[in-house]
């Protein structure tokens, strides 16, 4: 339990870390006193630029490690994660959409408002897929449909692009980014992430239960139905509203709750808090990464997590490997 | 005192009945074995009797809310699924869900623990653990969840001599402290010796329940399980022992 003290300081150290670092270069203390007053140049870098930068990354990264632990507890399977049922590639497909149309460029919201609103249709198309029963295979079929679906679409505007400018700025978005985001976006997510973390967390003592199957739990006084659609309500208002305004990250979910398991213990309702503090850690340092490694490129904050994750991911599989033999 | 009634209960599959119109009580005190073949619904009726199937007839569980039907029956599923590496204590303790918020020191989780000898495995990994221990484990969650009935489907499927007779052990010692019990169970001597009534389902119907000795009659055994079997009563109980299949009349004449 030492973990939490652990993941929130250096939660903290690498918040302060991602306002200090950028194009702009000024001492801690200049930066930190144009943070407060918001005065000349270095102020509005530090109050419109990084730190609602800074403040994504903690949402983005707190919602996938969140989102993927309460997944992988709920179908009791290390291999779930916040995409498996779909929202982030719908939301995907509402971005998509909304950049090859023009949508994106008649106002700044229109972007990450189709993202939503086509999250909103993967979850109500989840609900009736899934139908009325609390079970979980019924869910995970109807997010591979929905998940399906959406990257066929994705795939057929891609196809269907008229030039190759509006292609690459699609599949750009598509690499998820915290650059050039501002304080509107964090308003956007900010008001879905604390509903939809507010839901998944409430629960933690389903999900223990459901450790011991479907059956147990419900005998134990567990509503199957009333636990799955909270889930599915809270990820999907999480992870379509950081769909949105950061495009798909992948990784996170998936690996957060597999590192910190063996830290913290196995029950769902622990992992959980610590998996939001553990994702958020891990998108603040990747999107540190992504401003130190290669300033001048434009290095995508999804490509960096995929680069650390899919390593870290095979090791784990190895360990996993061994500890089953 | 009656703490399960079942009326009437059916269950349907489709339009075939897979239990069938049965009714059936449990009293305190009282260790209940299902007994059939397979096929038979003695998994389905239990599933029926908690409300976790949809069914006709009535159960006096399922009139109940599902957080206080919680409070009146725990189920050991015949699958020992534990996911994660969750401890031995966490699993039971897990027993004390329906009473609120899990605390690791729960004393009624300590007294399912030291009740089914735990206590020195409480901090090991469940899942590492052998089958009958395992078993044990997830019989002391049920304990934790203090309800007067428990159910359990086949509780005793593969573990070794020693662990079915303890399992069963355990079961008639609950019984004897006042839980209604049923388990349903294939191993029909374990049954005859531990069970104060047996209910024999074949087909989803209930053909026979009663006193061990009433219902495994020669006649039973051919019509619902086709074998004939040697009985002994002695001081240890019921003693039965399966003998011979008995070929389907058809085969027996072509033979």
């Amino acid at each position: 339990m030492r973990l939490f003290p652990i993941l929130s300081i250096l939660l903290m150290l690498l918040f302060c870390a991602s306002l200090l670092v950028g194009h702009t270069t000024a001492s801690i203390g200049d930066s930190l006193s144009a943070l407060i007053t918001g005065d000349g140049p270095l102020g509005t870098v530090m109050q419109d630029i990084r730190l609602p930068r800074a403040i994504l990354a903690v949402l983005v990264g707190g919602t996938l490690g969140l989102a993927g632990a309460a997944m992988q507890g709920y179908l009791r399977n290390p291999l779930a994660e916040p995409g498996l049922i779909g929202i982030s590639g719908a939301a995907s497909l509402g971005a998509v959409l909304s950049l090859q149309t023009g949508f994106a460029g008649l106002f700044w919201l229109a972007l990450p408002l189709s993202a939503l609103g086509m999250s909103v249709l993967a979850v109500l198309g989840i609900l009736v897929l899934a139908g009325r029963q609390g079970r979980s295979l019924s869910l995970i079929l109807a997010g591979i449909a929905i998940s399906a679906l959406s990257g066929a679409m994705t795939s057929l505007v891609l196809n269907l692009s008229p030039n190759p400018y509006a292609t690459a700025e699609i599949v750009f978005w598509m690499m998820g980014s915290l650059s050039d985001r501002s304080f509107d976006h964090v308003w956007i997510a900010l008001p879905f992430c604390i509903i939809g973390g507010a839901m998944v967390l409430s629960l933690g003592p389903a999900l223990n239960a459901l450790s011991l199957g479907e059956d147990t739990a419900a005998t134990m006084g567990i509503h199957l139905a009333r636990t799955r659609l909270t889930l599915v309500i809270g990820v999907a208002a999480m992870i379509g509203a950081t769909t949105a305004v950061a495009g798909a990250v992948g990784f996170v979910g998936l690996v957060i709750p597999h590192i910190l398991r063996r830290w913290v213990g196995a029950r769902p309702s622990t992992l959980m808090g610590a998996s939001a503090l553990g994702g958020a850690v891990m998108i603040l340092a990747a999107d540190l990464l992504v401003r130190l490694v290669l300033p001048d490129r434009d290095l995508k904050l999804g490509v960096v997590m995929a680069i650390l994750g899919a390593p870290l991911f095979l090791h784990l599989i190895y360990k996993t490997r061994a500890d089953l033999s | 005192m009656t703490l399960l009634s079942l009326e009437n209960l059916s269950v349907l599959r489709g339009q075939c009945p897979v239990v069938d119109d049965i009714t059936l009580s449990v009293q305190a005190g009282e260790l209940i074995g299902l007994i059939g073949p397979n096929g038979a619904g003695k998994t389905t009726l239990m599933r029926a009797a908690l409300g976790l199937v949809p069914h006709r007839g009535q159960s006096s569980l399922t009139r109940i809310p599902a957080a206080q039907r919680a409070k009146q029956a725990a189920w050991i599923p015949q699958m020992r699924e534990i996911a994660w590496g969750l401890s031995v204590r966490d699993v039971v303790g897990l027993g004390r869900s329906p009473y609120g918020p899990v605390r690791r020191d729960d004393p009624k989780t300590q007294a399912a623990l030291d009740q089914l000898g735990l206590t020195n495995f409480a901090d090991r990994i469940a899942v590492q653990l052998s089958g009958g221990e395992q078993a044990r484990v997830l019989i002391a969650r049920a304990l934790a969840q203090d309800t007067p009935i428990i159910m359990a489907d086949e509780p005793t499927a593969s573990l070794d001599p020693a662990s079915q007779l303890t399992t069963l052990q355990t079961f008639a010692q609950l019984a004897a402290g006042g839980h209604g019990i049923m388990v349903s169970l294939h191993d029909l001597g374990l049954a005859a010796r531990y069970c104060h009534k047996l209910a024999l389902l074949h087909r989803g119907r209930l053909v026979a329940f009663g006193p061990p000795a009433s219902v495994l009659t020669p006649a039973n055994l051919r019509d619902v399980f086709m074998i004939d079997a040697h009985f002994e009563h002695t001081d240890q109980g019921l003693i039965f022992q399966p003998l011979n299949v008995i070929p389907p009349a058809g085969q027996k004449g072509a033979e």
